[in-house]
């Protein structure tokens, strides 16, 4: 491998992580406002 | 969830942070100019040690809310120390990934136990153990004041990775930062690279210490829910 595709190889993984934790913080909000909308039945049945 | 002023805030420092990011690139890959021994995999020190630097400062928060947790008792550090230590893990991945990456062809080894390697991987390791170990204690007060004081002890090893280089013989480069090291050509790419990855931090932190408010409020609500049932 030459030095250039160390360097991309360097920059891909910088944005994979950064994606892989962008994606599972949405993914958890996402999670959250279920759960939100689910207490909010909840309380709306009783 | 979260009030209109924080989530215009919020939606202006992610932007910032998209713009900024394209900047980066734009500095590290063409304004940059090339290193003369190492050539453009250089390129690789402009996002390298930003994440390590910024990574640093994440655990830093982490050390200061959970003091703060300890003394005032209030969620929101605990939340504040959660999520710059989250933060600090990703930050830190991208050291322990680029490192290795730009070693191979430089040291012609993807590792070595070098004083700042393995001191940077303890680190990694002891605020993973600091976040898994928060999974494993259901009730929210002991888990803040445990999770407190773990982190106040991990945090004794960041001191230990940034000295290292100057403590002791390693094979790392060395504090290039302070020992004028750096061609001044190459400051306004690294200076911008390193603004743009604590303005990351920031907006991460932010993001990260909300949901965990939220998520402690939602808890509060259930528990108050079942108690009423």
């Amino acid at each position: 491998m030459n030095t250039m595709a160390y360097l991309f190889a360097a920059y891909v993984a910088v944005w994979v992580i950064l994606a892989i934790y962008l994606f599972s913080l949405h993914a958890r909000e996402r999670k959250l406002r279920d759960e939100v909308r689910r207490l909010r039945t909840m309380l709306e049945r009783r | 969830m979260k009030d209109r002023g924080e989530g215009t805030f919020d939606a202006v420092l992610g932007a910032a942070v998209a713009a900024g990011m394209v900047l980066a690139l734009y500095m590290a890959f063409l304004v940059a100019p090339r290193e003369r021994t190492m050539g453009d995999l250089q390129r690789i020190f402009y996002f390298h040690v930003p994440a390590g630097i910024t990574g640093l400062t994440a655990f830093a928060f982490n050390f200061v809310a959970s003091v703060m947790f300890l003394v005032r008792r209030k969620h929101r550090w605990d939340a504040l120390a959660l999520a710059s230590a989250e933060v600090g893990v990703m930050l830190f991945s991208i050291v322990l990934v680029t490192g290795p990456i730009w070693a191979k062809p430089a040291w012609f080894v993807w590792w070595t136990w070098s004083p700042r390697l393995t001191s940077s991987l303890v680190l990694w390791m002891l605020y993973v153990a600091y976040l898994l170990v928060r999974n494993y204690v259901s009730d929210p007060e002991r888990r803040a004041q445990m999770s407190a004081v773990f982190a106040i002890v991990a945090f004794a090893d960041a001191p230990i990775v940034w000295f290292s280089i100057r403590w002791w013989r390693d094979q790392h480069p060395s504090p290039m930062l302070e020992t004028g090291g750096l061609s001044p050509a190459m400051w306004p790419a690294f200076a911008i690279c390193w603004a743009v990855f604590q303005l990351l931090m920031i907006y991460l932190v932010r993001r990260r210490a909300a949901l965990e408010g939220v998520r402690h409020d939602l808890d509060e609500l259930m528990r108050s829910a079942e108690r009423s049932a």
